[in-house]
């Protein structure tokens, strides 16, 4: 139980001191910070790390999928031959719970900050403070959890060709460590329409998706950060093979971007980043695990593509009852 | 501590006049719950016996008055923790998902999201167990905010003992169980969802609204800002015996929201032992506890012997964690903090003394030596109380309660309090000693199959221990819905 916020003299201290620097300071703006993670897991079900196979069908069904993700440097910005690891460490854990009916399928996503960490700095006159992120700072943190609806707009599970489309919107938790100085929130709203399409072709299996982001922050021209909405694109394959009874193993890369719309494909306004995927899944009927391990990084690693990043989920799924 | 004579006689006439019981926080759900889970189960679409997952909600919202009351003085000297005199409205908003997993048999893991949006009186200051909303215990701003309140993974071994039936309930997938088991926890909640549970399982969001009635006002069990804790519990449940044992993170600073994981270093342990009975074939339960705390905190004669060795370590020169008092001629905790150990024991009874009513009681001892690092400021505290629900007149989802309730201070915490030191939440600049008192009296009106309406009155005397202010009055409406 906290009465009020605590007067630490030490801080204000160091705000007086700030403060007397200030003239000197004065051509240095200050980062604000944002939602630096890039890595948004796909609902659970949905097969893929961050595509969705579209296996939307049949009676009310439920997933429940925990993802971790571990992250290096996935903010890093230069200058004047300058280079600064503002989020050099970046890990998450994600507890997501779907419910599908029909053909649609409603779902929540908890991203739970394990740790952000990096170094702090001035590059071209933006002053950056690194995020400091752990449990014991956090450890309560829900960092701006959302909400999303799928649907399978045309074909079937198993089908050659899927198409569906999805929204997801990104809510601020407020939460006394979730902020924008903490990289974990915009503070603001956001929301996601994606046009998604998959498909099944014999033991190959391909996903896809285009849409947009719907982000009011706009920092420029602070480096690496948001320039306000963007384009989404990505896509995956993979092939699989049947493991065991009832075990398949999909075997294949996932790879996925965005970029601002203010500076379409832009340097510096654009990321893209790629997983080496595999996952082991049930194929019986009933209740099936899925376990998943990715491994990859940036492409394009800027704009909240990490250097590398390994990725580890499970995942209960309500079973393919009639399918495939 | 044994509460007084007249709050026994209290208890005892109010509940001659009217309560039933079940068992488990948040509370368990009937049957005939109009929520998600039971009516998939009356769809056919999901089994309440042998559940794989469970997902339950709430919705509380409460909303109180205090008046003006009359104080000799307020925030003496520049001390910053009393209750303003003044009139203010105060409320809590929480809103909770209730998810359940099966891991594998016997395994089971749960996440708790939760939204609170609060607003208390005085910014929560001035008050130790008689903190009117024991929703406050949680810490919030205006502003929603949304945070993870626990997840945890429970393994249980069975001991044989014959079967039972374990209800299907928010934190409790439905399933048989082992009379005699072992029940493991690892992970994040809170430490009364496994000890000190509420009396005849009503759920305190339909209970009484005082903190001083969610468990031992003294027990400054070791907790993040919001009463959350991260480490283990293990429980031995041996037919009508159940004994267990927690050990639990502590906040870095006290009262703060940061949490110190060196549970090898600083950590809360609590031992209790709970007999379950029967008088004249009417449920009950007796519950001794035990805790010991080793947490980086003050020492009260520490800090005033540090003041009165040099009158420059008061409340307005220290540098370190403090609650900014402005009181120069008072000593500060901050000039104390160091590890520190707190103790305290504390015995509880609850008895059915009719199908639907039931009395309980409940004391603590702390030692009272160190200030309080997570829950309130009491040193002691003693509480009794009685509850029913409405089947007697005919509305058995209805609820209504009372409860008194005394807190009280050590030598040293007075003796720190009247020199004008401060602690997290009391703190007046002066003091004139006496057990701060709570009578909380409520109604609790099922208006549709899991909708609450309460009513709510709360009469504090000496409000922070102090008899130069008070009494306060304290009026309350609550909204509770269930899914």
């Amino acid at each position: 139980m906290r009465s009020s916020e605590p007067i630490d003299r030490l801080a204000l201290a160091a705000l007086a001191v700030c403060a007397a620097f200030a003239p000197r300071a004065a051509a240095q703006i200050p980062a604000q910070g944002f939602a630096l993670e890039r890595f948004v897991p796909s609902a659970p079900g949905a097969g893929w790390f961050v595509m969705d196979d579209l296996d939307i069908q049949g009676e009310l069904r439920g997933a429940v999928e925990l993802t971790t993700s571990v992250a290096h440097d996935p903010l890093v910005v230069g200058g004047g031959g300058q280079r600064l690891a503002v989020v050099s460490s970046e890990a998450f854990a994600d507890l997501a719970v779907a419910a599908s009916w029909k053909r649609f399928r409603l779902y929540l996503d908890l991203p739970m900050p394990l740790l952000l960490a990096g170094e702090s700095g001035t590059i071209d006159g933006h002053r950056f403070s690194a995020p400091l992120v752990n449990l014991g700072t956090n450890p309560d943190s829900i960092a701006d959890p959302s909400v999303g609806v799928d649907a399978l707009l045309a074909g079937r599970p198993g089908s050659a060709f899927r198409l569906g489309a999805g929204a997801q919107l990104f809510v601020p938790s407020n939460g006394p460590g979730d902020t924008r100085a903490s990289y974990l929130t915009d503070g603001t709203v956001r929301a996601m329409l994606r046009l998604l399409a998959a498909g099944d072709l014999g033991s190959y299996r391909y996903a896809g998706e285009l849409g947009g982001e719907l982000r009011p922050l706009d920092d420029w021209p602070t480096p690496g950060s948001p320039q306000g909405s963007e384009l989404l694109f990505g896509a995956a394959a993979g092939r699989s093979f049947p493991v065991l009874t009832d075990w398949a193993l999909i075997v294949g890369p996932e790879l996925w971007g965005e970029t601002a719309f203010a500076s379409l494909f832009g340097s510096g306004a654009t990321g893209l980043e790629g997983l080496l995927t595999g996952r082991l899944e049930g194929t019986g009927d009933g209740e099936q695990l899925r376990f998943k391990l990715g491994a990859g990084g940036g492409i394009v690693p800027q704009f909240g593509a990490p250097e590398w990043r390994v990725v580890l989920a499970l995942e209960l799924f309500g079973g393919a009852a009639g399918a495939r | 501590m044994n509460p007084r004579p007249p709050f026994l006689v209290a208890s005892l006439l109010f509940a001659s006049a009217s309560a039933t019981a079940q068992d488990a926080p948040p509370g368990p759900r009937p049957d005939d719950e109009a929520d998600l889970m039971h009516l998939l189960a009356r769809h056919g679409l999901h089994d309440l016996e042998d559940e794989r997952w469970n997902v339950y909600g709430q919705l509380t919202w409460i909303q109180q008055l205090k008046p003006p009351f009359p104080a000799r003085y307020t925030n003496l000297h520049g001390s910053t923790n009393s209750l303003l005199p003044t009139e203010e409205w105060g409320f809590t908003g929480t809103a909770t998902l209730y998810l359940g997993l099966r891991l594998w048999k016997g395994g089971e893991a749960y996440v708790v999201p939760e939204l609170i949006s609060e607003h208390p009186f005085s910014q929560l200051r001035g008050l130790t167990g008689a903190i009117p909303d024991f929703e406050l215990q949680k810490g919030g701003t205006d502003t929603p905010q949304l945070y993870r309140s626990r997840a945890f993974v429970k393994e249980t071994i069975g001991l044989g003992g014959g079967r039972e039936r374990l209800e299907s309930n928010p934190m409790q997938l439905g399933t048989t169980s082992d009379r005699r088991r072992l029940v493991l926890v690892v992970g994040n909640f809170s430490i009364l969802d496994f000890f000190d549970r509420v009396p005849f399982g009503i759920d305190p969001r339909q209970g009484l609204f005082s903190l001083a009635f969610l468990t031992y006002a003294a027990w400054d069990f070791a907790s993040d800002a919001r009463g959350y804790s991260w480490g283990g519990v293990a429980e031995l449940d041996w037919d009508d015996w159940s004994v267990r044992f927690g050990r639990i993170t502590p906040p870095e600073e006290p009262n703060q929201l940061q949490v110190d994981f060196r549970l090898w270093e600083y950590y809360g342990d609590q031992l209790e032992i709970e007999h379950r009975h029967r008088v004249w074939g009417l449920d009950g339960r007796a519950r001794v506890l035990g805790f010991h705390n080793h947490e980086f905190m003050g020492r009260f004669d520490d800090a005033v012997a540090a003041f009165e060795a040099d009158p420059q370590k008061n409340a307005t020169t220290c540098t370190g964690f403090n609650y900014g008092s402005q009181n120069s001629t008072a000593p500060d905790l901050c000039w104390a903090r160091r590890p520190n150990d707190k103790v305290g024991v504390g015995f509880y009874l609850e008895q059915y003394v009719a199908p639907d009513i039931g009395v309980f009681l409940r004391g603590m001892w702390a030692d009272g030596q160190t200030e309080v690092d997570a829950y309130t400021s009491a040193d002691r505290s003693a509480s009794a109380g009685a509850l029913a629900r409405g089947a007697a007149w005919g509305r058995p989802a209805d609820v209504a309660g009372l409860g008194l309730n005394a807190s009280f201070l050590s030598a040293a915490h007075a003796e720190y309090l009247r020199l004008g030191g401060i602690d997290g939440f009391i703190g007046d600049g002066a003091i004139s000693p006496a057990p701060e008192e709570t009578i909380d009296v409520f109604y609790s009106v099922n208006l549709l199959a899991a909708l609450w309406l309460s009513g709510d009155y709360q009469h504090i005397v000496n409000p922070a221990m102090n008899a130069a202010r008070g009494p306060v009055e304290v009026f309350g409406a609550r909204l509770h819905a269930e899914f």
